[in-house]
Order: structure tokens, then C-alpha cells, then sequence
């Protein structure tokens, strides 16, 4: 019996001298190698992690950038994007590889010191909104989401507001509009400025996001999709992607890790032997619909030590991809 | 303490849950909390993933009474006897340390509000 993936790092971690900390950090940088690697085990002080998310940022390069939809102006993403429940140690190495979209921003006890320094027209901040799918006739629970998180944070608005989980029937996403309601009051507020939904599969993928299309207000979908999805989905998501919809892909590694890890051949395509969470993610994010345009614009990841970042990142950042030999086209 | 070989498809209604066996479909969320703590206890950095997914399914299948029912069906949702429990809000309060967020706190006060009532003798608590 195992737990669910793997733990990689050992339990107890040791501190590392100065010494022997510049010495693996230069060894690492010179060679172009796995930073995480040169450093598992060790427990890092907080200057050692600011070197080390420096030299990170250094090694791997920057993200490129994708407009995300077209229903959002000329919003641009990178292809991977952070959420709130990443480690907060690895806030800093996200801001300097470029990412500029935070997923449940909304959900921060106050807003980290790492964002306040940031301008905030140059990143773009989500609130999950928890109405949907089981209340979704809660326009005041919806709205009240909405302004205690902007309190909380001090910001002064979210770019989205994600209808988190979605709707678990078409009839209600037509029928209940509390949520939708709770939007459209906070847009004229200038609280938020779109609507997403992070669409979980309560119904089949084809189904309600057909339906989500048809209905013409959803700006961005956040769902699970992965390397094995089926083709109908594939099918939809173009759909969605055509009409202008921001895609964002959800549970990438959880869902797909172990197909992927089952075929080599498709990692060695993919310039990722022996990095599945690498695989996963290029493999998602260089699906092409037939206008040779993005099927999925992002996807978002959750990374919780700087190995998984290393290898996550790593897919689409410019430094990596050249290193790696993997021509991904933004 | 540790988490099973066999998880719950994607397209079940508790998603990447652990299962006892292959052909199991009933969970038990106590057991499932307790591997769940121990998971982020440990600071297993790849459990953690796998525990805030659960969390995120757990929020979204509390009842309105603020309980989880202990026995589930992990396709289909539907309860498995008749026990409730709010061992579930124990993970959800882990993370909300862990991740200095307030993404549980609605979920948590409900089932604080539940214990409550049955201490008070709530006829609407089902806890057993």
C-alpha cells in the first residue's frame, strides 16, 4: 500500500552551510541541471531560498504568453498559472518565471507581501465564488463572497469571478441565476470584470459545456482535462475555444500522470523522459484545433516544493524547452 | 497510516478517492479524514495535492445540516447507512492553517454549528 503519489522528499531535512550551498547552487547553474535536485534534503534559510529562487528563475527562463480567449479583451496568460494553495515559498519563483494569473486569489486570509509589490494590472486575480453548484440561487452569499475577499485582500477588484465547481445540471445553470445575478450586481460595482466557470464533471463534459456555450455569458472554463481525455471532450473544449471562451485545464498531473507514465514513447515525444508531470503538461498544452490555433490556453498547476515546480514549469518555460530540445509554440 | 493502491475514477462523483479495494465503491470519510491528517501532518508535499482535492469534494458534498454522511458510495454520492460525521471539517481546518486560506471557513463553521446543536439535543442532527 502507498500513498497517493509517491512522497520524494525525505522526512527529515538538514540545513545546508553557505558554504556547500554556493558551491551546489554554481555546480547547478553552470551545468544547466535540476536545481531541486542539487538541494533535496536540505532545509534552506530564507536568504538561501531567495538565492535559490533567483538562480531558478535564471536557469529556467521566463513563461511565453497566450491570449486567453477572446471574450476578454486582449487578456494574455501564461500557459501555466499558480493558485493560492501553492507553497508559499514558491510564490516568489512563480512571479519571477513571468506567471501572471492567480487561481482562488479569493481565498487569501490577506493578500501575501510577495503580490503586494506587484503591480496589479500586470497580474490577474480570481475569486472562486462557492455558490454553484449546490446553491446557486444565492445571489447575497454569492455577492458577500465576493466583498469580504476584497476587504480581506485590500484589493480593489478580481479580473474573474469563477463560478467554483459549476453547475451540476443544465436546467439549473438556466433556471437558478442567483449566481449569475451576484455577477452582473459586482460588475456594475466595478468588483469584477468577467465570468468563469470551473466546471466539474457532474454531467458529461460534452453536455454542459454545449450547453454553457449556447447560453453565451461564460468568458473562461476551468475543467478537468488531460493527457487520455476522450475525444469528445477534445471536441467540445474546440467548440468552446472557438467562441471565444478562455480554456484552463485542471488536475493535468492528477488525472494523467499514471497514462502518461504508462507510455514512454509519448514522453520521449514530448522531450520529457523520466519528468511525467513535464509530459502532462506539454501534452495538453500543444494540442492545436483544426484552425492550428490552442485548444487550451492554461492550465493550472500546484506545486508544493521547488522539484515539482522545476519539473511543472519547467514544461513551458523558455530557458527549459530550449535545454530540453521541445519547440513549444506559444 | 496510508492511503490505498486503488483510487476512484475520475468521472465518480468523489473523484481520486481512495478506495479499500479495486471493486470497492463504499468509503468511509473517517477513515478517509484520518489519512488525510496523517498526509498533511507528515508535510507530504504530493499527498497535500491529493488531500486538497478531497477537501474540494468534501465542501462541495456537505449537507445543508453541516454533516458528511460517514459511509458513502464514492460513485454515485448517494449515502451508505445511516451515520453522519463532521470528522471531514478536520481536514478542511489542517488546510486552512497550512494554507493560510479562507476557502473552508463556511464549511467549517457549519459543521461546528452541527456538533453544536447535537450537544444541544438538535432533533435535525443526525450524528449517531
Amino acid at each position: 500500500m502507498t500513498a497517493p503519489n509517491e512522497p520524494t522528499e525525505p522526512r527529515v531535512k538538514r540545513p545546508i552551510s553557505r558554504r556547500d550551498f554556493i558551491k551546489a547552487l554554481s555546480a547547478s547553474a553552470v551545468a544547466g541541471g535540476v536545481l531541486a535536485t542539487a538541494f533535496k534534503g536540505y532545509l534552506l534559510t530564507p536568504s538561501q531560498k531567495e538565492e535559490y529562487t533567483e538562480a531558478l528563475a535564471d536557469t529556467m527562463g521566463k513563461l511565453p504568453k497566450r491570449r486567453f480567449g477572446t471574450r476578454m479583451g486582449k487578456m494574455e496568460v501564461t500557459p501555466i498559472v499558480m493558485g493560492q494553495d501553492w507553497s508559499s515559498e514558491l510564490y516568489a519563483a512563480g512571479l519571477a518565471a513571468g506567471i501572471n494569473y492567480v487561481h482562488k486569489a479569493g481565498y487569501w486570509r490577506r493578500l501575501p507581501e510577495e503580490f503586494a509589490k506587484v503591480k496589479r494590472e500586470s497580474i490577474i486575480m480570481e475569486v472562486c465564488v462557492d455558490s454553484t453548484p449546490d446553491n446557486p440561487d444565492d445571489e447575497e452569499g454569492a455577492y458577500r463572497q465576493v466583498t469580504t475577499a476584497l476587504e480581506r485582500t485590500g484589493l480593489k477588484y478580481f479580473d474573474i469571478f469563477k463560478a467554483h465547481y459549476g453547475w451540476k445540471t443544465v436546467k439549473e445553470m438556466k433556471e437558478k441565476r442567483g449566481t449569475y445575478r451576484a455577477f452582473e450586481r459586482l460588475k456594475k460595482e466595478g468588483k469584477v470584470k468577467y465570468f468563469g466557470v470551473s466546471q466539474h464533471e457532474y454531467i458529461p463534459y460534452p453536455e454542459i459545456i454545449a450547453a454553457q456555450i449556447e447560453a453565451g455569458e461564460i468568458d473562461s472554463i476551468q475543467l478537468f482535462f488531460t493527457y487520455g481525455a476522450p475525444q469528445a471532450t477534445v471536441d467540445i473544449l474546440e467548440k468552446a475555444h472557438n467562441a471565444g471562451i478562455g480554456i484552463m485545464a485542471m488536475k493535468v498531473f492528477a488525472t494523467g500522470s499514471r497514462k502518461m507514465a504508462a507510455n514512454p514513447a509519448r514522453m520521449t515525444a514530448l522531450r520529457s523522459s523520466g519528468k511525467v508531470g513535464r509530459a502532462c503538461y506539454r501534452h495538453v498544452l500543444e494540442l492545436r484545433g483544426k484552425n492550428g490555433k490552442p485548444i487550451v490556453d492554461c492550465a493550472v498547476t500546484n506545486v508544493r516544493n521547488f522539484d515539482q515546480f522545476e519539473e511543472n514549469i519547467g514544461a513551458v518555460a523558455l530557458k527549459t524547452t530550449a535545454l530540453d530540445g521541445y519547440d513549444f509554440i506559444a | 497510516m496510508c492511503a490505498s493502491d486503488y483510487t476512484s475514477p475520475i468521472h465518480w462523483r468523489y473523484s481520486l478517492f481512495p478506495l479499500s479495494d479495486e471493486a470497492g465503491e463504499i468509503i468511509d470519510l473517517e477513515l478517509i479524514t484520518d489519512t488525510a491528517i496523517y498526509l498533511v501532518d507528515e508535510d507530504n508535499d504530493n499527498g497535500i495535492g491529493a488531500v486538497m482535492h478531497w477537501a474540494h469534494i468534501l465542501k462541495s458534498e456537505q449537507t445543508p445540516e453541516g454533516l458528511w454522511p460517514r459511509f458513502v458510495n464514492a460513485r454515485t454520492g448517494d449515502m451508505s447507512g445511516r451515520q453522519m460525521t463532521n470528522s471531514p471539517a478536520r481536514i478542511m481546518e489542517s488546510l486552512a492553517v497550512l494554507l493560510d486560506t479562507t476557502e473552508f471557513d463556511d464549511a467549517i463553521r457549519r459543521s461546528m454549528e452541527a456538533k453544536s446543536r447535537s450537544t444541544t439535543g438538535d432533533p435535525h442532527d443526525s450524528t449517531e
